[in-house]
């Protein structure tokens, strides 16, 4: 940061080339990750399929049944969640902030957890009735209902203050972490293989029948935050002061909170928990970038892509023909990350 | 004209405002002084709108502060605060540039790059412009934030509208050089046609900048006027408590206090 915060007019034409530099990187990964795996396809015949002038059939059902759904959801998962980040980070005005704080995380949990455990028993309406949608459904609804639960918490008489929402995060947190202790006790064997399964991530199975409902709740979040890239500028500075320049804060709050809830539990609840790319991603971004939102927004969206779709290229060919849940490499990388820029952070504050 | 009449504020049985009136005009330096916790930041938010009154109203250029929108505000009046939380680093540039927002739909992208240059190169920070605002000293800090609520105002005071600019103890973590240097600038904003507030803790401070002072206690403004009509010997006495008394019209000498030696200062 040093280095780059002393060389600005570099920053500028970072900031110039970074976006269009970014969208080339996830052409070229979107491509390379369609052709790898277990059966190799070459770059011309996938645009041969796409346009569908090829007729292999077997090759045509992996691009368009297994590859092609699959790298989507992880480029628009990975955009969604590192615009949330991002958004996240600012609204906490703390560049450790995360979607995890509001709930998100927590309620798609339990949501999930709740769906594969009394799915068979107290929910057996709501499994019968969602069929194989049920635990994406659950998981979504749990979302929501974490995310309404704790935003009327803190947004009492008219007011809707950062750090009434942080502890009301907290506390909600714990209670329904304890919740999904209780249900995880009372499972079977394969209910609690389900459940830890999902809650390392995985981004297979998913056809796009059932991925366009997520499809489109994310993309429209991440459309409301590019828009609120300006005001999240002014909100940096502090609440009054922010208002003081124009802003309507408690409505910037209320919107960034609606599009990270929805927008997040869109994402968790068909891919599980993927950590750390919400965190990592608008972090990078900002490195190299700097802190406006009018660039680090839209960066932050192609570097998600990016970065997820690079994970899930790495979880399903590292280890063929078997896969390694995506949520463990998103981990895997931003644990250690994590660990860095705090030490970091310590050493610059001295 | 920003005028608060029969302001009443309290927080719980505690009350920080009782019946103040309060008037600023353009082109004037108004300063708010008081010891500790006699309502000078209260007042200051109640005529930023920043805290809900349980009486009175405060109105700019005849219209209530309700009947503006928050955008509209923006156009006709600047706050400076005490303390900013900008931890994120954004170039002193970046953040002159924050206040366009209210503006960005009356002017050009180049109209308000322009408003930007100008008030830095008046606060003296233009060659600071590309640097990292975390980075900076306490006194450039403060005249980046200083050129920033400039720049906010410019619009309106180029077009001779009535806009005021709001000074929560500007110079409080400042030494006594940039103590001065923050209020000759607001002496020059107002003289451009801004109307000028500020809350100033230094009494000689206050006496070397303010056209009007008002002098507060207890959530009750006990005086206003001239700083000569102010700053007697005998109010100092009741309010500070302190046996002082305002050394003005000497030549090339700022007024200032003088305090008389007593047994417990000596």
């Amino acid at each position: 940061m040093l280095a780059l915060g002393s060389t600005l007019i570099t920053q500028q034409q970072q900031r110039r080339f970074a976006i269009p530099a970014l969208f080339i990187a996830c052409v070229l990964v979107f491509f390379i990750a369609l052709s790898k795996g277990g059966v190799a396809i070459s770059i011309s015949e996938i645009i041969g399929i796409i346009n569908h002038t090829a007729d292999d059939q077997l090759k045509n059902a992996i691009i368009w049944q297994i590859r092609l759904p699959r790298l989507v959801l992880a480029m628009v998962v990975g955009a969604g969640l590192a615009a949330c980040g991002a958004a996240m980070q600012a609204i906490f005005r703390n560049p450790l902030a995360d979607p995890g704080l509001i709930g998100v995380s927590s309620g798609a949990a339990l949501g999930a957890v709740a769906t594969i455990v009394l799915g068979t028993s107290l929910f057996a309406n709501f499994s019968d009735s969602f069929g194989i949608y049920a635990v994406p459904v659950g998981a979504f609804l749990g979302c929501i209902g974490v995310c309404v639960f704790i935003y009327r918490l803190s947004a009492h008489s008219g007011q809707f203050t950062i750090i009434s929402l942080l502890l009301a995060g907290i506390a909600v947190n714990a209670i329904v972490g304890s919740l999904i202790g209780v249900l995880t006790l009372i499972s079977n064997d394969q209910q609690l293989r389900d459940l830890t399964f999902w809650s390392m991530g995985s981004l297979a199975g998913n056809h796009f029948a059932m991925m366009t409902p997520t499809l489109c709740i994310i993309i429209a979040s991440c459309i409301g935050l590019l828009r609120l890239s300006k005001p999240l500028n002014l909100y940096l500075l502090g609440e009054a002061q922010a208002k003081h320049l124009g802003i309507n804060v408690t409505k910037l709050k209320k919107q960034v909170f609606i599009y990270t809830a929805l927008c997040t539990g869109a994402a968790v609840a068909i891919t599980g928990i993927i950590g750390f790319v919400g965190f990592i991603v608008p972090h990078i971004v900002r490195l190299v970038l700097g802190p406006d939102h009018r660039y680090l927004m839209p960066a932050s969206i192609l570097g998600g892509a990016l970065m997820l779709g690079l994970a899930d290229l790495f979880a399903r060919t590292v280890m063929l023909p078997a896969e390694v849940p995506i949520g463990l490499i998103t981990s895997a990388i931003g644990g250690p990350f994590f660990l860095i820029m705090l030490l970091k952070t310590y050493q610059q504050r001295g | 004209m920003l005028s608060g009449s029969k302001l009443m504020a309290k927080v719980g049985q505690k009350v920080l405002l009782n019946n103040v009136d309060f008037t600023v005009k353009p082109h004037e330096v108004v300063v708010i002084i008081g010891p500790n916790g006699a309502g000078k930041s209260s007042l200051l938010k109640a005529l930023c709108g920043d805290i809900s009154l349980s009486g009175g109203v405060v109105s700019i250029n005849q219209r209530t502060l309700n009947e503006y929108t928050i955008a509209e505000l923006a156009k006709l009046r600047a706050v400076l605060t005490q303390s900013y939380e900008l931890d994120f680093p954004f170039t002193v540039n970046e953040v002159v540039d924050m206040a366009h927002f209210a503006h960005q739909e009356q002017y050009s992208a180049l109209a308000l790059k322009q408003f930007s240059h100008d008030a830095m190169l008046a606060l003296g920070i233009d060659h600071l412009a590309q640097h990292c605002f975390t980075r900076l000293s306490g006194g450039e800090k403060q005249r980046t934030q200083l050129a920033r609520v400039l720049c906010q105002l410019q619009p309106s005071l180029a077009n001779k509208q009535n806009a005021y600019l709001l000074i929560d103890e500007p110079t409080s973590s400042l030494d006594l050089y940039h103590q001065y240097e923050v209020m000759a600038q607001a002496r020059l904003i107002a003289k451009q046609g801004a109307g000028v507030v500020a809350v100033v803790h230094d009494l000689s401070l206050a006496a070397s900048f303010a056209d009007r002072i008002y002098m507060l206690n207890k959530g009750e403004v006990v005086a206003h006027g001239t700083p000569e009509e102010v700053l007697i010997n005998t109010r100092l006495n009741e309010v500070y408590n302190i046996d002082a008394r305002l050394q003005a019209n000497l030549e090339n000498v700022l007024p200032h206090i003088v305090v008389a030696k007593t047994a417990s200062y000596s």
